[in-house]
């Protein structure tokens, strides 16, 4: 009886700290969301307007350009919101293949000067953007890959593929040898003991990888605020590049926010699942 | 089936050397334990004959031809890990035929086999349902299922019996004897109980550090070890060894130079060596007490015996000698604690040289 209650308490005051956590977390996104939707009189009013007839007019400002004889067409933004996709998603998705493999490498396999190698894989994550801003963009102005989205595919890539392949390498640590040398030791090849028996374990670490390497492309400013001017032009330049051109239409800023936020939601629902796996790998890694 | 040769064996992880020269041949059919304190190479040197791990240098052969640069599919091992190695989300029947599968068998043929192998094991009633919850016993039969099923060309072990509990350990060692004569399969089993390899094997291969102490079958291994680490480590408990010193055709026990009567042919032997200083190794069961008084031409000396342990019919007695502890063992009742004569049977004493270690006579 008394320690059931305790159990109750204890409970409770997870919960309470949770609710209170997801209040704090969420608070902001809602201001975001209803700020999107507001007349330009409703977001200034004091006190702040919970309930309020809502309106698209931040989206249609935001992806619907009126120029100054009236005509109305669809904003680049269009175009922008493409070129990140296709940049950031392919990024990401190479970047997450290259360093499973090379994760998978380092796990198992000795090598000469392992150690620096992998050293060294970690500093292009460390190295702070600013410091190789200048040659990046001599070397792409030089190679014609300015401004391409290939280049900044390429560039993400490289951004991305030294924390994918450390982050996968500890997934790999995590997965016992046994299980693979058995498939070795009884006929089969280590590319099926890889395809077959380990990947299916580091699922979970394949879903956070992602995660993580698609938040930081998709959010990446300064190269691609330097290397991108027209046709690779990235969403966060081209929204930042738009609170200075036309004034601060705040509802179109939020509207903004929301757009850079959506694609970052869907992705961590999709991967929802596999996700609570990687996090809790230690515990499913320990059983055989 | 085959005959199994390692020449000048080594392996090094970065800078650890964890096998540092092995020269041994196992013959075809034979039950070989490798025996060592843990860190001292053995599930290298499996690995090494498995393929899991290439070697640093030297070679390895099967029935003669080189081996050492195949990958561990080519070879036709098997191997048994000491965790099982199993998948818990299959049933049983479908890992016992995993081997068989991957050389793309005949239906017909993995039939037979699995009915063969579940026959040998008694383990019909496991086959259709998962391992998952299965107890560590029958994970551990169906781990050696899915090893043997194939008839391998070698059978590895690796500690495989030390994640059961104890009883169940005695039985499955029992079988496991029982199969491998049945199988008359080649095997090497790792192990760091010395009580295991003296029951399993045909030969022990002792290891330390790397290297090989001694290689023999267990009852001479246990007779005559070749130094006094062997000495110490067979046995439970393993061989009292004495600092003895000689003078004048006197044999001088601990630092207190207790002499101890000894036939005088022990002494002549040992003076041919020119040494002073020897250890003497005496197994337990060869020590007993004599109460106060010794009688005539028996090798004994005083001491205080502080502590005894029943062991079966059995009663181990300590007591010590400059500070180091010694066992005795003998079959008798009632207090034994106290002063008293230790003797020892000198027939069976074994001498070392003090400085290399190494047997005399
Ligand atoms: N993969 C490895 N990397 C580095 N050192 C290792 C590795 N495997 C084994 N060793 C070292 O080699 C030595 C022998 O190990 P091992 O063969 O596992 O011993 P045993 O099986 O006899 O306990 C030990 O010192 C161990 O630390
Ligand atoms: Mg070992």
């Amino acid at each position: 009886m008394e320690e059931s209650n305790t159990l109750t308490l204890k409970r409770f005051i997870i919960l309470a700290v949770i609710a209170v956590w997801v209040v704090f977390a969420m608070a902001p996104l809602v201001w975001l969301f209803m700020s999107s939707l507001k007349t330009r009189l409703d977001l200034f009013s004091m006190p702040p307007k919970f309930i309020f007839k809502p309106t698209l007019h931040g989206y249609e400002a935001l992806f619907i350009t009126t120029y100054a004889d009236g005509t109305r067409k669809v904003s680049e933004i269009i175009g922008t919101m493409f070129n990140s996709i296709l940049i950031a998603g392919m990024g990401t998705i190479l970047a997450v293949a290259l360093g499973t493999m090379s994760g998978y490498a380092a796990s198992r396999f000795e090598f000469k000067a392992k150690g620096d190698f992998m050293f060294f894989v970690l500093s292009t994550r460390m190295l702070p953007a600013v410091a190789v801003l200048v040659s990046f963009h001599i070397m792409y102005a030089r190679l014609g890959l300015a401004d391409t989205r290939f280049g900044m595919i390429l560039l993400y890539i490289l951004v991305n593929i030294g924390l994918a392949t450390w982050i996968m390498k500890g997934f790999f640590d995590g997965v016992p040898r046994d299980l693979e040398e058995v498939a070795l030791v009884n006929g089969y090849s280590r590319l099926w003991a890889f395809r077959k028996l380990v990947l299916p374990m580091v699922k979970g670490g394949i879903a956070a990888t992602t995660g993580f390497c698609f938040i930081f492309a998709w959010n990446e400013f300064t190269f691609a605020s330097i290397i991108t001017t027209t046709r690779a032009k990235t969403l966060p330049v081209r929204i930042s590049a738009a609170l200075g051109k036309e004034g601060l239409d705040w509802a179109m800023v939020a509207a903004a926010g929301i757009l850079l936020i959506i694609p970052i939601v869907v992705l961590f629902y999709l991967i929802r699942k596999h996700l609570l796996m990687g996090m809790t790998f230690g515990v499913l890694g320990k059983k055989e | 089936m085959a005959e199994v040769t390692l020449e000048g064996l080594r392996k090094n992880y970065g800078n650890v050397a964890a096998v540092k020269g092995l020269d041994l041949v196992i013959k075809d059919q034979e039950f070989v334990v490798l025996l060592g304190p843990s860190g001292c190479g053995k599930t290298t040197t499996l690995r090494c004959i498995t393929g899991l791990e290439s070697p640093t240098g030297g070679r390895i052969l099967f029935d003669g031809k080189d081996v050492t640069q195949q990958k561990p599919a080519e070879r036709n091992v098997a191997m048994v890990f000491q965790f099982f190695a199993l998948y818990p989300h299959l049933k049983a029947r479908k890992i016992i035929t995993f081997p068989l599968r991957a050389r793309k068998a005949s239906k017909k043929h993995i039939r037979e086999k699995v009915e063969w192998v579940a026959e040998m094991f008694k383990l019909h009633h496991l086959l259709d349902r998962y391992v998952g919850g299965m107890p560590p016993g029958d994970k551990q039969k169906i781990a050696l299922a899915r090893a043997v099923v194939r008839d391998p060309n070698v059978l590895l072990l690796d500690e495989p019996l030390s994640a059961l509990d104890e009883q169940y350990r005695e039985e499955m060692r029992w079988q496991l004897g029982h199969i491998q004569k049945q199988l008359k399969v080649t095997t090497v089993y790792v192990t760091h109980d010395q009580r295991e390899a003296m029951s399993l094997a045909d030969r022990i291969i002792l290891m330390r550090d790397g290297r090989i102490e001694q290689q023999a079958p267990p009852d001479e291994i246990y007779r005559r070890p070749a130094n006094v680490f062997a000495a110490y480590f067979i046995g439970s408990p393993g061989m009292n060894l004495f600092p003895v010193t000689l003078e004048d055709r006197d044999l001088l026990l601990g630092k207190e130079s207790r002499r101890l009567p000894i036939p005088e042919e022990i002494i002549s032997k040992l003076a041919v060596t020119e040494r002073r200083e020897f250890v003497m190794g005496i197994r337990p069961e060869f020590l007993s007490i004599a109460g106060k008084e010794a009688g005539e031409g028996e090798s004994c000396f005083p001491a205080t015996i502080f502590s005894t342990e029943q062991v079966g019919n059995y009663k181990i007695f300590n007591f010590r000698v400059d500070d180091e502890i010694y066992h005795g063992m003998v079959r008798r009742k009632g207090v034994l604690e106290g002063e008293g004569m230790v003797c020892f049977d000198m027939a069976q004493a074994r001498f070392f040289n003090k400085e290399s270690g190494e047997a005399i006579f």
